[in-house]
């Protein structure tokens, strides 16, 4: 079941002046790195290495950014800043929540890739 | 124009690509920064970069920083691609030598006006440069740019052996012209004559104005025998056919003074001037519209 309010697709189309086409490559390009980004990220917080894990939040911020998905955006923000702080003690629990806003965020895009409206 | 798109993240770079490629520009494209910097060496690199803040291999700071201290020309003109709401990477970014940012989510109407204002520094830069290193009038190099280009000349001989050319040019009586049509008229006559000159030149060639009628050329590769031939088809395209000017058809010859670069004798540039001069002065006295070559040693 796709969360609609999980990204904006109409603002995103906007700002792409309507090019539905760029669009479409856009969520190709996002499927095809994102599980590959999140899986960074996931194990820079098992090695326990900030750096790695403030980039790799960084680079998904300004992933999903394109796509105006909100809670993803917050998540991945917060995950940032945990890097930034070296404070990964509660990381794990805040990855897990961006891995489900994702999750979220990939149905709603792959629904938009199989015809369903905005 | 080419624009450097430079960003590891595939769905932002694919946004830039898909929207400058509808601006109209020529997009190129870097993974990382260890690419884009690589991009940027390069002698036809795209003078408007987009760079992305945080990529593998080198930063976009650093990659700012490494353009900016390579102090290359044509300038770069660089935008650094961040996220909204993180201003102190916008101050860490412009400190590095970045000249404008971009936060995303960006829109097409601001990529567009951004990328403007860039253009718009870029064509200003491009007429500074201009102006630094041309003659107003006649629109070839002025006189500081083209004795720079007979140094470099002379320090190109001395690495590589060949020898090149120096020719002094003057309009044969130029201050009658001034006096019998006015100085609108000799203005004319000056800008026809350069043109007529230079468009006797090779492509590698270089002529600039020397002095008010006088007129300097540096013909790399060329020997004593090259650069009289050189210099009579000169001779020919000013004295052949008049110059037609809103105060009626002027006739115009020039003298020309030939001197040669050579390997070897650690020639100077006031000396090569001096040595140019004296075979135009023998141009003169033996009647004008003449071409003199370097005495015979």
């Amino acid at each position: 079941m796709s969360q609609p309010n999980a990204c904006d697709l109409g603002a995103a189309l906007r700002s792409l002046e309507g090019d539905r086409d760029l669009l479409l490559r856009m969520i190709e390009a996002f499927l095809a790195e994102t599980p590959m980004l999140l899986e960074d990220t996931r194990e820079a917080i098992s090695r326990r290495d900030s750096v790695a894990l403030e980039r790799g939040a960084h680079t998904l911020k300004g992933s999903v950014s394109n796509f105006v998905a909100r809670r993803a955006y917050e998540t991945a923000a917060e995950l940032e800043e945990m890097g930034r702080h070296g404070h990964l003690n509660d990381a794990a629990a805040v990855h897990a929540r961006l891995q489900s806003a994702l999750d979220e965020v990939v149905d709603v895009l792959v629904g938009y890739t199989q015809g369903e409206p905005l | 124009m080419r624009i450097l798109v430079a960003d590891d993240e595939g769905t932002t770079r694919l946004k830039l690509e898909g929207l400058l490629t509808k601006l109209g520009y020529e997009v190129l494209i870097a993974r990382d920064g260890v690419e884009a910097w690589e991009i940027l060496q390069r002698d036809d690199a795209p003078t408007l970069a987009i760079v992305d803040w945080i990529m593998p291999g080198l930063d976009g700071v650093e990659v700012c920083r490494k353009v900016r201290e390579a102090g290359r020309r044509p300038y770069i003109y660089l935008i650094m691609l961040t996220i909204k709401d993180q201003t102190e990477d916008v101050v860490v970014g412009m400190e590095a030598g970045a000249d404008d940012y971009l936060s995303k989510p960006f829109d097409m109407e601001e990529l567009r006006v951004r990328v403007r204002a860039g253009e718009r520094i870029l064509a200003l830069q491009d007429e500074l440069r201009e102006q630094a290193t041309h003659d107003d009038l006649t629109k070839v190099l002025n006189r500081g740019t083209i004795l720079q280009i007979v140094q470099r000349e002379i320090a190109h001989v001395a690495r590589k052996g060949e020898s090149a050319a120096i020719i002094l040019a003057d309009l044969d009586n130029f201050k009658n012209i001034n006096d019998t049509y006015g100085h609108p008229v000799g203005d004319v006559v000056l800008r026809e004559a350069s043109s007529r000159l230079g468009g006797r030149m090779r492509s590698y060639d270089a002529i600039g104005r020397y002095g008010g009628e006088e007129f300097l050329m540096v013909l790399p590769g060329c020997g004593a025998a090259c650069a009289i031939d050189v210099a009579e088809r000169m001779r020919h395209s000013l004295g052949d056919r008049p110059i037609q000017t809103d105060g009626g058809s002027v006739s115009v010859t020039a003298s020309f003074g030939i001197a040669l670069i050579e390997k070897g004798q650690g020639q100077k540039v006031e000396q090569l001037i001096v040595m140019a001069d004296e075979a135009l002065y023998r141009a003169k006295h033996a009647g004008r519209n003449r071409v003199e070559g370097p005495p015979k040693s």
